[in-house]
């Protein structure tokens, strides 16, 4: 079956992609230097990181499938009743049911949509329809749709070199609504037929709506800033010693201002080190479960990766092994971000230093470890007034007194948004 | 176990040139030199900060048989009366000792302390003498010079007169007596880190232009045994003239995650620590395997490896063996990139897993003429084996 018909809606001419020379060159970004703490001073410059070919090399990327599926159950007249419903024209409703392209299969009925329903909707309509579409589980686009975080395609396509046209990006721009979390896009097949027929555009398109900010990050010691104190904050008072040798060996004593900086990967424990700017590989998933935000932050300091974090249990550890703190925020705290009414968590992270810290922005293969500012992850997951912010610290780097905490009101349960991309 | 097939017909390795063949594109690899100690926490034990001299012998040794025993190290007769008359000491049902005095150990000559520690090493109640301070081919005051330190010259001079050899290593035992008379604890621990400083390298691969990328990223990829590298090396070839790639990001899990550390006390098993040979079987392993520390494990088994020519790979295994007997391995590490190589130069916690020179590891186990290098390959990504 050919699956794409072009749509003509981006003129052709627009449409000349080298994959080899790339339209739009981007300028590096610049150095950022962060404030000067008991951690020294930590100097960034952001990077693009986008899943490697492998990982996109199926069918629902290479070749997806541009059909809306129903309840096997619905017959024509209840499908036309919700498309109606949800905002499409009349007109593009019964084009869709008399056009030939229902199915019924034994797990859904699918229809072939009109591209001018699909581009019709406003992005109120498309978010409505497609939370329906995803409660199904049986479109995967509305499912686990593409999560942009706080940008639109167009912003993700500005942060590092790519193939296409200003006016298909536009175009895609449009394409794109609110969730949860954040900005969301679903409508990649579509998107798909306004591109050249071919596997490897559509897998760089792909790659480039599952880029992931992420910052590269050096320690200074500037003058004047105590190298013990430094030391101190990132072995939490010699609790970790596992980087101390690296760190001793970056910054003699007799002039540390004067060192090249040191790659903050370093100092990180063994487990984040190893999984820093890299994607989840299959082999630790336990059947469904794969590693997500709470096993990458619960398994933080451990030594070897604890599988029991694939399982819901940040509420029973919060209290007993995680202990609620104040600012200042040290190396390693476990930061939440919960529902105000619920008090769910829905998502997890690890401070390191100067606001930054070390984060898995969904459970899915395709994204990755890296070191965001907190701000970036607050934009993806919190809404003011919908979620707060809540610190933990690991009871064994507490002192001896406060190390117990009275039970937390309610317990906090994982609540992952569902699958972003 | 195919050692037959792997020692039948190794390449001769010329010890000047390691790779003359045209090089894979690595990209361009900067490095720094610098110097590792290992931390307090592993030095926190009396043996460092409350060194005794001491030389042990046999529960049911008497004077006549020490006596005998000093003869054969070539000690003479008022050295061996002194020696008797000194503090006696006695490790119930372990050893008998004496002290000597610190100027005893000070004037013996370089013969007499190699045959005399030689022969106390043998028994573990020496613990100076059956594990000293070991240097490969430097002496002391090279592994002194590798970064500043606090001692004075003269210290340090008269430290290395006391280095001795075994074999080709150079050795040293004399731990108490130099560290003893020293203020207090805190610098007898900074003398056992300079002992033992571990010279290596932080690495850096330079931006490289996008008509490179495919090439580097194929090189570090291992032929699909790293794809966790691509998305880092891809990012920095879409951000033109960026900074340079930290090469820990290029390393596979797990020597990414054990570079520049040293062993925690969990990763013994029973009375088995990682080496050499667990280190380089475990380079491109998703997970740590342990069976490489079971008792059944021969640290020689590399069977499904083949001897390969150079251009040689990352994680391609690097083997320096007896030159007369290959079947003898002294050393078992990891080819990086550049003649650079992951390695763990012994058991002992306290030597780190570290990135270094070709040459450095060199210094340390290779032997001209005694030794050689093999280079290792597994045999499913051997072309035309």
């Amino acid at each position: 079956m050919k699956m794409f018909r072009r749509l003509a809606l981006i003129p052709r001419s627009l449409l000349c992609l080298s994959l080899v020379a790339f339209a739009t060159a981007a300028n590096a970004s610049p150095l950022q230097l962060g404030k000067v703490g008991p951690w020294g001073q930590l100097e960034s410059y952001e990077i693009v990181l986008e899943p490697a070919d492998q990982l996109i090399r199926e069918p629902l990327y290479t070749y997806p499938p541009l059909i809306w599926a129903f309840p096997p159950d619905w017959d024509l007249e209840r499908i036309g009743h919700f498309l109606t419903r949800s905002g499409i024209a009349p007109a593009e409703v019964a084009a869709m049911l008399e056009s030939g392209t229902v199915k019924h299969h034994v797990n859904a009925t699918t229809l072939l949509p009109t591209a001018r329903a699909i581009i019709d909707l406003n992005p109120q309509q498309r978010a409505a329809l497609y939370a329906e579409f995803s409660k199904w589980g049986i479109n995967p686009f509305q499912t686990a749709p593409f999560s942009l975080g706080g940008d639109n395609v167009s912003s993700l396509a500005a942060l590092a070199t790519h193939p296409f046209p200003e006016d298909f990006l536009k175009f895609a721009d449009k394409f794109v609504f609110e969730g949860s979390p954040r900005n969301l896009l679903s409508d990649y097949p579509l998107l798909c037929t306004e591109l050249p027929d071919e596997v490897a555009v559509r897998i760089r398109f792909a790659k480039l709506l599952l880029r992931s900010r992420a910052l590269m990050v050096r320690l200074r010691i500037p003058e004047g800033t105590s190298l013990d104190e430094v030391r101190k904050y990132w072995t939490l008072d010699g609790k970790i010693e596992s980087s101390l040798p690296a760190l001793n060996a970056a910054f003699p004593t007799d002039d540390p201002a004067a060192a090249p900086p040191l790659d903050l990967v370093h100092l990180l424990p063994p487990l984040p080190r190893q999984l820093l700017y890299t994607y989840s590989p299959v082999a630790l998933a336990v059947g469904e479960f794969r590693p997500d935000c709470f096993w990458s932050s619960l398994n933080f300091f451990e030594e070897d990766f604890s599988q029991r974090y694939l399982d819901p249990i940040v509420g029973e550890l919060l209290g007993s092994e995680w202990i609620p703190v104040e600012k200042p925020y040290r190396f390693g705290d476990l930061i939440l971000i919960k529902e105000l009414r619920s008090g769910d968590a829905v998502h997890a992270c690890n401070y390191l230093a100067d606001d930054l810290v070390f984060t898995k922005n969904g459970k899915s293969f395709l994204r990755p470890w890296l070191i965001q500012p907190i701000s970036e992850v607050e934009k993806t997951y919190s809404v003011d007034g919908f979620h707060q912010t809540a610190v933990y610290r690991h009871r064994r780097f507490l002192p001896r007194q406060s190390s117990s905490a009275p039970a937390p009101d309610e317990p906090t349960r994982n609540a992952e948004p569902p699958l972003p991309r | 176990m195919a050692t037959s097939v792997l020692f039948s017909a190794p390449p001769e390795e010329d010890s000047d040139s390691v790779d003359p063949a045209p090089k894979p594109n690595w990209g361009k690899i900067e490095t720094t030199q610098f110097v590792l100690e290992p931390p307090d926490e592993l030095l926190d034990e009396p043996l460092y900060y409350a060194p005794s001299l001491l030389w042990a012998f046999p529960l049911e040794w008497d004077s006549e048989k020490i006596s005998h025993f000093f003869r054969e190290s070539g000690l003479d007769e008022d050295f061996i009366e002194k020696f008797l008359t000194q503090e006696r000491i006695l490790k119930p049902g372990v050893a008998v000792g004496y002290v000597p005095t610190r100027e005893m150990v000070l004037q013996l000559s370089n013969r007499q302390r190699e045959a005399l520690y030689t022969r106390l090493g043998q028994w573990d109640f020496n613990p100076y003498h059956s594990n000293p301070f070991e240097f490969g081919t430097m002496r002391l005051t090279d592994v002194a010079e590798m970064a500043p330190h606090a001692f004075p010259k003269e210290f340090i001079s008269q430290a290395d007169k006391l280095v001795y050899q075994i074999g080709r290593k150079h050795v040293f035992a004399d731990y108490a007596a130099m560290a003893g008379p020293l203020p207090d604890e805190l610098a007898r621990l900074d003398f056992a880190k300079l002992l033992l400083r571990t010279r290596c390298h932080f690495a850096r691969m330079n931006p490289f232009a996008n008509e490179e990328a495919a090439e580097i990223i194929r090189y570090w990829s291992a032929r699909n045994r790293n794809l966790d590298v691509v998305p880092i090396l891809e990012a920095a070839a879409r951000s033109k003239g960026r900074d340079p790639i930290n090469l820990i990001h290029l390393l596979p899990p797990i020597p990414r995650s054990l570079v520049f550390t040293f062993p925690p006390p969990q990763s013994m098993v029973g009375t088995k620590r990682p080496d050499c040979f667990w280190t380089a079987h475990n380079f491109f392993t998703p997970e740590i395997s342990q069976r490489y520390l079971d008792v059944t494990f021969e640290d020689s088994d590399f069977e499904g490896w083949l001897p390969i020519e150079p251009p040689y790979e990352l994680g391609d295994v690097i083997l320096v063996v007896d030159q007369a007997n290959p079947e003898k391995i002294y050393h078992a590490c990891n080819y990086v990139a550049d003649d650079l190589v992951f390695t763990k130069n012994g058991t002992s916690r306290i030597r780190p897993w570290v990135l270094q020179t070709l040459d450095d590891m060199k210094s340390v186990y290779f032997r001209e003429g005694e030794t050689k290098l093999i280079f290792l390959r597994r045999e499913e990504f051997v072309e035309n084996p």
